[in-house]
C-alpha cells in the first residue's frame, strides 16, 4: 500500500474536531483601515487611492461601479437566496495591516494565529512553491521559493502585481472577463482588493503547486479578490486556492474574478477548495482563455456556503486546444450550491470534458447548469459531460440544467447524468463487516468523491475527506 | 448437548421475502470447531436463510431465534452481529466504487477492534494474507468489487474473513465461478480460518467445495426446510444421485 | 426590474371578439380570464431558456387578420385517404378539423353505440357540459403562460373525445386538423377524456398552412388536454406536417391518475417554424408514462420542442426517447425536464435525447434537465450529438447503394429502434408517416 494511502488513513482515523472550533473561530482585530458599509463612487476612490493606484485602474473601478448599478440581478438561479444579499449593509475595504510581510514572524500575531490554524506555513514547508494568504482585502503574508524567482516566475498578490508589473497587468486586465460580463464581475472590478497574479515565463514548468488563502474575518464582509495568471507558452503551473471564513450569523458576500491566459502549449491547472461557513454568499465569476494546443483544467470543490454560483468557463481558442472541469459540490442543511461549467469551444480539434458530482444531504440543493457551446468553425470537436448526483435524506434535492448549443456539424457530443442515493444493498455490505451505518455511509460517499479527490494534492485531499466527514456528521454550523 | 456448549444456533426460522415466505421453520445447532454443510437446489432458500441470519434488510425473520454465544442476533443490526462474530461471504458482493480494498479492511478492522490498527502490522497482515491468498497485492489500492472478476469477488470475500477472524462464518455458494486452481486456494484460505473456537456453515449447491473444506455434517434444504441431514457421506450421495431422491423421501413422508 | 415598453405589446385581445361572446356564461368567464390574462403578461423574456431558441413576439400576432382563408387542395387528397381508412375498417372513425372552426365527424354514430363520444366542443359544451366544464381549462390555461392564454381567450371550436369507464376504443380515432392558407390564423382545440379502465388510441395530425413565404406566413396556436383516468391506457400519437410557410406554438398536457398509462408520440416533420411543449402529469400512483419523438428537420426549418414529465406520485415511472435528425440549414433545439415531487417516492425516470447531425449548416441544442426533490428515485439521462458516420456511408456505398440512399438507410437505422419500441398495430402508421417524410430528406 502506498504511503499516500497511509498517510491519508492516518489522518482520517484522528480527526473530531468541528467546524466551529478550527475555522469558526473569530480574532477581535482594530483594523488599519475599515471603510463604512455600503457602496458608492467614494468607497471606489477610497480603495484605489489608499492603494495608489494608476489612474486608469481607477477608472476602470468607477465605470464597472457603473455597470454594477445598471445590471439587474441575475433573473434565474435561487431568486429568494439572491434577494437575501442586501449590497448596502456590507464592508468593501478592510486592511488589516499597513504593509505586506514575506517573513512569517514578521505577520501580526493574530494574523499569524488564525493562518497557523489553518496550516498555512505548515503546508509551505512541506510541499508547495509559494503561499500567499488573504485576510479580508489585503494579502498579509506572501513568499516564494528563490528558485522560482529565478526562473523569472511572478507570483504575487495582485495589488503588487498591479504595481510591480503593471504592463502584463494593464494588457490582460478584465480582457477575459470584462466589467459588462455580469453584475457581480462589474462589482468585483470596482471593488478588487488582493487576490494572486501570477505570470510564468515561457517554457518554464512550475514544479510545485503555488498557493493562496483566503479568509473573510469580520462580520458583514464582502470580500473581492482578484486574480489572473498568464502561463506563456510552453510553461506549465498548478495553483491552488483554499478558502474558509469564521461562523457568523449575518452574510458575508465573497465575488471574486479569476482570469487565466494559457498561450500556446501551456497548461494551467487551477484548483480550489472552498469551505464558506453558512452564511457567506459566494458568487465567483471564472474563466479561461486556451490557445494553439495549451491546456486548462478547472478542480473545484464547493462546501459550505449559503448559496455558491460558480461556473468556471473555458474558452478554447486556439486549435488542439483541451479543457476540463472536475467539480464537486456539497450542499448540506439550508444550502444550495449552484454550480457547473461552461465549455465554449471556438476552434477546430478541441476537446473537453466536464466530470460534475454533488451531493445533497438533508434539505440541501445542488444544482449542476453547465453550458457546452460548439461554434461553427470548431469542427472534429469532441465534448463529454458527466454529472453524478447522490442524494441523502428525504427533502434532498438534484438539479441539472446542461445546455448544448451545436453549430458545426463533425463534432461528438456525450452527455450523462445519473441521480441515486446510497444504495441499501452497499450500506448492508458494508455494515455486514461491522461498519456502523454512519461510518459506511461516509466510505460511500467519499468512493463517489474519489474521481474528485484522487485529483487533489494529498493535504487537501485529506482536508476534503475531513471536511465531508464532518458535513455528513451534521456537526458544523 | 447443553444449551451453553453450542456455538452458533437457531431455531425455527422463518423468512420472508418481497411478502413471500422462502424459509419456512429451521433449526441448527453448531458447536465450537464444527464445519457443517447446508446443501440444496436452487431456489430453496439456502441463500434467503445466510442474507436473512446476517440482517439483511430485504430478508425479514418473521418468526425463530437466533444465538451466537448465547447472544441474541435478532435484536442487533447487521454491524453489531459483524462485530459480535459472524461473517457472511457473498454469493454476489457488491461493487463500492472510490473505495479501495485497503481502506475499507482497514475501516472494518477498526470498528472490530474499537480502535485504529498500527499502519505497519496492517500493512504486513494484509501483505501476508493476500499472498496467501493469491490475491495480487495491486488490489489493495483497487477498488472494493469494482470490475472484479467472479474468482477475484469470492477470493477477496475469503481475505476479508481471514482479516476480521470471526468466530462464525456462513459461506455462500463461495465455490460458484471458481475455477480448480481457485477453489483451492480458497478451500485452503478456509481451512487455514478454521480452529477450535470458531466453526463455519458452508451453503452450497455441489458437493464439489467439500472434497476440500471436510465438513463434519449435511443438512439438504428443500423448499424453506431441512429435509434430511446427515454425516458427509450425504453430500456424496447427493453428488451421484442429484436431489429427486430426497424430495421422494420427503413426499414419501408426508404420505405416511 | 423595468416596466414594460410599449414596445413590448405586439397584440392585445379587444374586449370585444366573437370568440369571447361564444359559449354559456362558465365558458365565457374563462374565456375572459384568458383575455385578461394575455394582456397583462409580460411577453416571456430572452432570457428564460425556454425561450432561449425562439422569439416569443413571433407568436403574437392579431386575431383579425384572421380571414375565411382558403385551403390548400391537396386537403382534400389526405382527407380522401382517412376516409378510405375509415371505409376498409383502419380507424375506428375520424374527426376534421378546417382552422379550429369548421369540425366534420365520421364514424362518431357507430363510436356512440359504445357511449363514446367524438364531438365538436362546440357541440360537447352543450351535450355534455358537465364533462366539458370539469376538464376544459384544467391542464392549458392562463396560468400556463401568456400563449396558452391567447388560445384559451380565442378558440373558436375544437374538439372532444370521450371514453366511458371500462371501454376500449379498439381502432384508433383520426384528427386531421388542417390550417388556412397564407396569412391566415386559427386556434386549434382539444379536450380528451379517457375514463377509469377505458382505452384510446388517437392519432392527431396537423396539416396545411402557408406554401409560400412571399404570400404570407399562416399561423396556429393550439392546445391539447387529455386526462387518463384510472387504470386507463391512452395513445397520443402528434403528427406535425405542416407547410413550409406555417408558424405553429402547441401546448400539450396530459394527467394520467393511479395505474393509468399514456404513450406519447409527438412526430415533428413540418412547419417553417414551430414551438412544441409536450406535458405529462403523473398524478396517480403506478401511473406509467412512455414519450417518444421523432424529429426530421431539412431546409430552414426551425424546432423549439419541450418535453416534461412530471411525477406527482409513487412507484410512477417515465421514460423519454427523443431522436433528432437535421439536414441543410435546419435547427432543433429540445428541452426535457424530468421533475420528481419531494413527495413522490420510488419512482423510476429516464431520458434520452439523440441528435444526428447529416451535413454542415445545421444546429442542435441540447437541455435535459433534472429536477429531483427527493432521495427515493432512479433517474437517469443522456444526450448525445454527433455526425452521420461516413465509413458507414461509404461501406454501403461501395456495396452500390446510391449516396442518398445509404443516407436513408442510416437514419431509418437511428431511428428504427424508437419504432420498434412503438406498440405494434401503431407501428405499421408510424412507419409510413416516417417514411413519407425520409423522402424528402
Amino acid at each position: 500500500m502506498s504511503d499516500a494511502i497511509k498517510q491519508q488513513n492516518e489522518s482520517l482515523s484522528t480527526l473530531n474536531a468541528d467546524y466551529a472550533a478550527k475555522y469558526g473561530f473569530h480574532d477581535p482585530v482594530d483594523y488599519f483601515h475599515k471603510g463604512a458599509r455600503g457602496l458608492n463612487h467614494e468607497v471606489v476612490e477610497m480603495i484605489s487611492r489608499m492603494k495608489k493606484e494608476p489612474r486608469w485602474m481607477a477608472e476602470r473601478r468607477h465605470e464597472a461601479l457603473d455597470i454594477f448599478y445598471s445590471k439587474p440581478m441575475p433573473k434565474w438561479g435561487n431568486q429568494q437566496a439572491l434577494g437575501e444579499i442586501d449590497f448596502e449593509n456590507i464592508y468593501y475595504f478592510m486592511k488589516p495591516i499597513e504593509r505586506q510581510q514575506d517573513n512569517w514572524d514578521d505577520v501580526p500575531e493574530y494574523i499569524k494565529k488564525t493562518f497557523d490554524r489553518l496550516g498555512i506555513p505548515e503546508a509551505e514547508q512541506k510541499f508547495l512553491g509559494g503561499v500567499s494568504a488573504q485576510y479580508e482585502s489585503e494579502v498579509v503574508y506572501h513568499s516564494m521559493k528563490e528558485d522560482l524567482k529565478k526562473q523569472g516566475i511572478v507570483f504575487l498578490d495582485m495589488d503588487s502585481g498591479l504595481r510591480e508589473r503593471e504592463d502584463i497587468v494593464k494588457k490582460f486586465f478584465g480582457t477575459i472577463i470584462p466589467s459588462t460580463d455580469n453584475k457581480f464581475a462589474a462589482l468585483n472590478t470596482a471593488v478588487w482588493s488582493g487576490g494572486s497574479f501570477i505570470y510564468v515565463p515561457p517554457g518554464v514548468n512550475v514544479t510545485v503547486p503555488l498557493q493562496a488563502y483566503f479568509r473573510i474575518n469580520a462580520e458583514n464582509m464582502g470580500q473581492f479578490e482578484r486574480t489572473l495568471i498568464i502561463a506563456d507558452k510552453g510553461s506549465r503551473v498548478h495553483y491552488i486556492e483554499g478558502c474558509t471564513a469564521p461562523v457568523y450569523s449575518t452574510d458575508s458576500l465573497h465575488s471574486a474574478v479569476v482570469e487565466l491566459i494559457a498561450l500556446d502549449d501551456a497548461y494551467i491547472r487551477y484548483t480550489t477548495i472552498q469551505n464558506w461557513s453558512r452564511n457567506i454568499f459566494n458568487l465567483v465569476t471564472k474563466r479561461a482563455t486556451v490557445h494553439k494546443n495549451a491546456t486548462v483544467e478547472w478542480v473545484d470543490g464547493n462546501l459550505g456556503s449559503r448559496l455558491t454560483m460558480k461556473y468556471p468557463c473555458i474558452q478554447l481558442v486556439g486549435e488542439g486546444a483541451r479543457g476540463e472541469v472536475l467539480s464537486v459540490a456539497f450542499a448540506g442543511v439550508d444550502q444550495h450550491q449552484d454550480a457547473g461549467a461552461k465549455m465554449i469551444h471556438a476552434a477546430p480539434n478541441t476537446s473537453s470534458r466536464i466530470t460534475s458530482k454533488s451531493i445533497s444531504k438533508d434539505n440541501g440543493r445542488a444544482s449542476y447548469r453547465g453550458l457546452v457551446k460548439i461554434h461553427k468553425n470548431a469542427v472534429n470537436s469532441k465534448v463529454s459531460v458527466e454529472c453524478d448526483a447522490l442524494l441523502i435524506g428525504d427533502d434532498a434535492r438534484s438539479d441539472t440544467y446542461p445546455t448544448m448549443e451545436i453549430d458545426s456539424e463533425k463534432v461528438r457530443v456525450e452527455h450523462e447524468a445519473r441521480v441515486s442515493k446510497v444504495a441499501e444493498e452497499q450500506l448492508f455490505y458494508l455494515t455486514s463487516r461491522g461498519l456502523t451505518e454512519d461510518d459506511a455511509r461516509l466510505l460511500i460517499v467519499n468512493g463517489f468523491m474519489e474521481p474528485f479527490t484522487k485529483e487533489l494534492p494529498l493535504e487537501y485531499a485529506v482536508e476534503l475527506n475531513r471536511l465531508i466527514e464532518l458535513e455528513m456528521e451534521g456537526s458544523i454550523g | 448437548m447443553t444449551q451453553s456448549k453450542a456455538h452458533f444456533e437457531f431455531k425455527d426460522i422463518h423468512v420472508e421475502v418481497e411478502g413471500k415466505e422462502v424459509v419456512k421453520g429451521v433449526s441448527l445447532t453448531i458447536n465450537h470447531g464444527e464445519i457443517h454443510a447446508i446443501m440444496g437446489p436452487n431456489g430453496s432458500g439456502k441463500s434467503s436463510l445466510s442474507n436473512a441470519l446476517m440482517g439483511h434488510p430485504n430478508y425479514t425473520i418473521t418468526s425463530g431465534e437466533a444465538r451466537l454465544d448465547g447472544k441474541n442476533l435478532l435484536e442487533m443490526s447487521a454491524d453489531e452481529r459483524s462485530r459480535a462474530g459472524l461473517f457472511l461471504a457473498f454469493q454476489y458482493p457488491l461493487a463500492i466504487p472510490g473505495v479501495t480494498v485497503a481502506n475499507f479492511l482497514r475501516a472494518a478492522l477498526k470498528s472490530h477492534r474499537g480502535k485504529d490498527a498500527d499502519m505497519s502490522d496492517f500493512r504486513k497482515l494484509l501483505k501476508a494474507e493476500m499472498s496467501d491468498l493469491s490475491v495480487d497485492p495491486s488490489f489493495a489500492t483497487r477498488y472494493l468489487n469494482d470490475g472484479f472478476s467472479g474468482g477475484e469477488k469470492k477470493r477477496v470475500e475469503i481475505l476479508q474473513m481471514s482479516m476480521l477472524k470471526p468466530k462464525m462464518a456462513l459461506l455462500d455458494e463461495t465455490d460458484s465461478g471458481l475455477d480448480i486452481d481457485a477453489l483451492k486456494t480458497v478451500a485452503d484460505g478456509i481451512n487455514r480460518y478454521h480452529n477450535d473456537q470458531n466453526a463455519i456453515l458452508l451453503v452450497t449447491h455441489y458437493q464439489r467445495l467439500l472434497n476440500y473444506v471436510k465438513p463434519d455434517f449435511v443438512h439438504v434444504m428443500m423448499n424453506g426446510q431441512f429435509a434430511k441431514s446427515g454425516g458427509p457421506e450425504l453430500a456424496l450421495k447427493l453428488e451421484e444421485s442429484g436431489y429427486d431422491w430426497v424430495e421422494k423421501e420427503v413426499l414419501q413422508k408426508a404420505e405416511v | 426590474m423595468t416596466t414594460m415598453n410599449k414596445t413590448d405589446v405586439e397584440y392585445t385581445i379587444p374586449e370585444v371578439t366573437p370568440e369571447l361572446e361564444r359559449g354559456p356564461v362558465w365558458l365565457r368567464d374563462q374565456r375572459r380570464a384568458s383575455r385578461e390574462a394575455f394582456n397583462v403578461a409580460e411577453v416571456p423574456p430572452r432570457g428564460l431558456h425556454l425561450w432561449r431558441y425562439t422569439d416569443p413576439k413571433t407568436f403574437l400576432y392579431d386575431r383579425d387578420a384572421v380571414a375565411d382563408t382558403a385551403y390548400s387542395e391537396n386537403y382534400d387528397i389526405v382527407e380522401k385517404i382517412e376516409l378510405d381508412n375509415l371505409k376498409n375498417g383502419n380507424i375506428a372513425a375520424l374527426a376534421t378539423d378546417l382552422g379550429g372552426r369548421d369540425i366534420k365527424l365520421n364514424g362518431a354514430d357507430e363510436l356512440a353505440k359504445q357511449g363514446v363520444v367524438l364531438s365538436s366542443l362546440s357541440s360537447a359544451v352543450e351535450h355534455h357540459h358537465e364533462l366539458v366544464e370539469n376538464y376544459l381549462y384544467r391542464l392549458v390555461n392562463a396560468r400556463t403562460g401568456k400563449f396558452e392564454a391567447m388560445n384559451g381567450a380565442l378558440w373558436n371550436d375544437g374538439i372532444f373525445v370521450y371514453v366511458p369507464d371500462g371501454v376500449t376504443v379498439d381502432k384508433p380515432i383520426h384528427l386531421l386538423r388542417e390550417s388556412g392558407l397564407a396569412r391566415s390564423s386559427q386556434f386549434p382545440r382539444l379536450l380528451v377524456v379517457v375514463g377509469k379502465n377505458a382505452e384510446l388510441t388517437l392519432i392527431d395530425e396537423y396539416g396545411g398552412g402557408s406554401l409560400d413565404e412571399n404570400e404570407g406566413i399562416s399561423h396556429a396556436n393550439g392546445a391539447v388536454e387529455i386526462f387518463g383516468l384510472e387504470d386507463s391506457r391512452t395513445r397520443y400519437v402528434m403528427l406535425q406536417r405542416q407547410a413550409s410557410a406555417m408558424k405553429l406554438y402547441l401546448t400539450h398536457r396530459a394527467q394520467i391518475e393511479r395505474g393509468a398509462s399514456m404513450l406519447t408520440v409527438p412526430l415533428a416533420f413540418g412547419a417553417l417554424l414551430s414551438k412544441e411543449n409536450f406535458g405529462v402529469t403523473l398524478n396517480g400512483e403506478g401511473a406509467d408514462s412512455n414519450m417518444y419523438g421523432l424529429l426530421f428537420g431539412s431546409g430552414y426549418q426551425h424546432f423549439d420542442n419541450h418535453t416534461l414529465h412530471h411525477h406527482a406520485a409513487d412507484n410512477t415511472s417515465s421514460n423519454i426517447d427523443f431522436k433528432v435528425v437535421l439536414k441543410d440549414r435546419s435547427h432543433s433545439a429540445y428541452t426535457g425536464l424530468i421533475r420528481i415531487d419531494n413527495d413522490a417516492r420510488t419512482c423510476q425516470a429516464y431520458q434520452e435525447n439523440r441528435n444526428l447531425l447529416l451535413n454542415e449548416g445545421v444546429r442542435a441544442d441540447t437541455i435535459p434537465e433534472l429536477e429531483i426533490l427527493n432521495e427515493d428515485v432512479q433517474c437517469s439521462h443522456g444526450a448525445t450529438i454527433g455526425p452521420m458516420d461516413p465509413e458507414s456511408v461509404f461501406y454501403l456505398e461501395a456495396r452500390g447503394i446510391e449516396r442518398d440512399e445509404a443516407i436513408r438507410m442510416i437514419v431509418s437505422g437511428f431511428v428504427d429502434h424508437t419504432l420498434k419500441t412503438v406498440p405494434d398495430d401503431l407501428r405499421q402508421r408510424i412507419g409510413t408517416f416516417v417514411a413519407q417524410r425520409l423522402e424528402r430528406i
